[in-house]
């Protein structure tokens, strides 16, 4: 059988004075991803290795990390593809690491509910629900998709020189309610996002479309809201 | 701790090696450099105000093969800075962000006919 070498990260902030890698060693089937060889060395090599992961098919966002260059979902990634012997596995960056691959992302989720993810529509539905057209439900493809992985968060070099900057994913979020026709929180949702950490701090780096698992355009949603905000300021506001 | 531009720069580029991230590092480093430069300029012209003997003096210091080069360095560096500022412009203002590697290699295209040419000008 086929092996590869990983090189794990491993830090535990309580023990260790300073971050290692450690090499394994892992036999390889055709299909096997990374979070499969990560589940291998816990179960088979190393019981003490800490990772996240849960859904194990792309929808929970539990298993972003970085992945020989780039951040990746462990779950989405073949080990085949990568095309590489050596495999190095790193955590997420601009968070801090509780444990080997585990981050704390409450800097995340706190900027992630700053921005108020859900729909404020102001008044209750005319009729039993709020319709859209289909044309006003089109508009959202690309934005909803989002499951809130980190990995731009993490690729994002301005999350990590400017530590209020919200990131890509929670003003990708508000793009995502600033274009839904039912939302009607339009203008200070901009507001919100205008002032020093938000849509102006982006530096258009593009590391965020880059790493997006989902193929989604964060970079895309942020230059969409500033030339919202310019022209609002600009007094080209519309309703 | 605190935190040193540059090696926060080269940390972010080995971390995400991509033609956005690349493109953003060569900013900042000729955005550095072209306000060292404006300092040194304005040094250079400040001559001029102890007179016009001082001033030429001041002014052939930089007339020579070394002062040719440090300026095409600069002529390269704002070219650079012109090119990708206007890709970044072009990409936040009209909805062109799905087209930034696609301008990246264009206008990487357009930077290296303008540097080749230069070296004639410059030497
Ligand atoms: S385990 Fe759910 S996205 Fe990877």
């Amino acid at each position: 059988m086929e092996k590869v070498i990983f090189k794990v990260f491993r830090f535990n902030p309580e023990r260790d004075k300073k971050p290692r890698f450690d090499k394994y060693e892992v036999p390889i089937r055709n299909g096997m991803t990374v979070l499969d060889a990560l589940y291998y060395i816990q179960g088979y090599l190393d019981g003490s290795l800490a990772f996240r992961s849960s859904c194990r098919e792309g929808v929970c966002g539990s298993c972003g990390m970085h992945i020989n260059g780039k951040y990746r979902l462990a779950c989405e990634t073949q080990i085949n593809r990568l095309k590489s012997k050596k495999i190095t596995i790193k955590p997420l960056g601009h968070l801090p690491v509780i444990k080997d691959l585990v981050v704390d992302m409450t800097d995340f989720w706190e900027k992630y509910s700053y921005i108020k993810p859900y729909l404020i529509a102001g008044a209750p539905p005319e009729e039993n629900e709020r319709i859209q057209t289909q044309d006003d439900r089109n508009k959202l493809d690309g934005l909803i998709d989002c499951i809130l992985c980190a990995c731009c968060y993490a690729a994002c070099t301005i999350t990590d020189t400017e530590k209020n900057y919200l990131g890509p994913a929670a003003l990708l979020k508000v793009d995502r309610f600033v274009e839904d026709s039912r939302d009607n929180n339009k203008k200070e949702r901009l507001l919100t996002v205008s002032g020093d950490s938000g849509i102006f701090r982006c530096h258009t780096l593009f590391n965020c479309q880059e790493v997006c698992p989902k193929n989604l355009d964060p970079t895309g949603a942020i230059a969409r809201l500033k030339r919202m905000a310019i022209s609002n300021t600009l007094c080209f506001w519309e309703k | 701790m605190k935190k040193n531009i540059i090696s926060v720069l080269l940390r972010e580029l080995k971390l995400n090696f991509n033609p956005g991230m690349i493109s953003f590092f060569f900013h900042r480093i000729t955005g550095i450099g072209i306000v060292i430069y404006i300092f040194l300029h304005l040094w250079t012209l400040s001559a001029v105000v102890k007179g016009r003997d001082a001033f030429n003096h001041s002014i052939v210091k930089w007339d020579n093969t070394l002062g040719h080069f440090f300026e095409y360095l600069i002529m390269i560096a704002v070219l650079y800075h012109l090119l990708n500022g206007i890709r970044i412009i072009a990409a936040d203002l009209f909805k062109l962000t799905l087209f930034h590697k696609k301008m990246f290699w264009a206008f990487g295209i357009i930077f290296i006919v303008f540097a080749v040419y230069s070296i004639k000008v410059f030497f």
